[in-house]
């Protein structure tokens, strides 16, 4: 292995350790959260038909990953009142923000 | 370092680690292929809200010229209630800017390319001069400031195209390349004919334009999540 190739482990190996820690928490256990997470950071707010349409998951299932998601102080649940009737909304909290803020800076060192 | 040997370091390294790189990335280009839908639905809105309020200009002289004439009053109006709406569409673009800067931030950190937010800040900074550039020819000048508007529009054009290539990484879906086309057929034809014929005041460019607009919005909102599925599927 060369040397390069080794400082390029050794680099990864600190990303992956930084990012292991970022997501040592069980709320972030699971890609599906995690992309929850991060299209809710783009977005701020998302309307739950979007994040069905976003995940492809259930309803209830969706729900639950939103539980965890709000229990750990990630996202907030809000209802809204439309047209059609009231809707739910997730927005993503300032704790959320932060996580997703560190995301971006470590993501981008882990190369294809 | 390919993903596989990444995935095995983390492995290696982290026994307890929580995090699988390869699920991670994916998460996150999973997330930016959403945006495309977002950022598509988000743009159909805004063509319609154009839509209606190009049609309420285009109507408004008409329904405010027998009550007020040409008198200054007419102006004032006129300019006033223009003023208002072009504020209220100024405000969702910059909407769909602080999305997208958000959007184009993470496509560079997954690309390991330093961030454009700067160039997005810009740009909205360049919406806001055109704005109050729009107002400033409305008070100042009166009926001579159309020629003056014609060129600015041009100039806006122009800011939303690139806009709309660097949303959408140069892949700018149909209708908003028809929209941005036919505003900018309209804005060059006032221009043109705003210094041919000063006297003409050519409103079926811009009546064309709502209708194009309305057919993008209605193309955007139907076609978008359409995509997103079949990209799924």
């Amino acid at each position: 292995m060369s040397e390069k190739e080794l400082r390029l482990q050794s680099s990864n190996s600190e990303v992956l350790k930084a990012l292991g820690e970022q997501f040592n928490d069980p709320a972030l256990k699971s890609s599906t959260r995690i992309l929850i997470l991060i299209s809710l950071a783009l977005n701020k707010k998302l309307r739950f038909v979007d994040l069905l349409l976003l995940t492809g998951l259930g309803k209830g299932s969706l729900s639950n990953h939103v539980d965890k998601l709000e229990a750990a102080g990630y996202v907030e649940r809000r209802f809204l009142m439309t047209f059609r009737g009231p809707r739910v909304v997730v927005e993503v909290t300032q704790k959320g923000m932060a996580v997703y803020a560190n995301f971006v800076k470590l993501v981008g060192q882990i190369r294809e | 370092m390919d993903l596989a040997r990444v995935k095995k370091l983390a492995c290696d390294n982290l026994q307890n680690a929580p995090v699988d790189p390869v699920e991670l990335r994916n998460a996150a280009k999973r997330a930016l292929l959403f945006q495309r839908y977002i950022l598509r639905r988000a743009f159909g809105i805004l063509y319609a809200i154009s839509a209606f309020a190009l049609a309420i200009e285009i109507i408004l002289p008409f329904a405010l010229q027998p009550f007020l004439g040409t008198s200054s009053w007419f102006w004032f109006i006129y300019a006033a209630a223009v003023s208002i709406i072009g504020i209220m569409i100024a405000a969702i673009p910059i909407l769909i800017l602080d999305k997208a800067t958000r959007t184009i931030a993470l496509r560079n950190a997954m690309n390991s390319q330093e961030s454009s937010r700067r160039n997005q800040w810009i740009l909205t900074a360049l919406y806001a001069v055109f704005y109050v550039l729009v107002a400033a020819c409305f008070v100042i000048f009166t009926s001579e400031s159309f020629t003056i508007i014609y060129g600015l529009l041009i100039g806006l054009d122009a800011l939303v195209i690139i806009q709309l290539m660097s949303m959408f990484s140069n892949d700018i879906p149909i209708e908003g390349k028809i929209a941005a086309l036919a505003f900018g057929a309209s804005a060059v034809t006032s221009f043109v004919l705003s210094i041919l014929v000063p006297t003409l005041s050519l409103a079926a460019p811009w009546i064309i334009l709502c209708f194009v607009w309305l057919f993008c919005a209605l193309y955007a909102l139907k076609k978008a999540p359409e995509e997103w599925v079949e990209w799924t599927d």
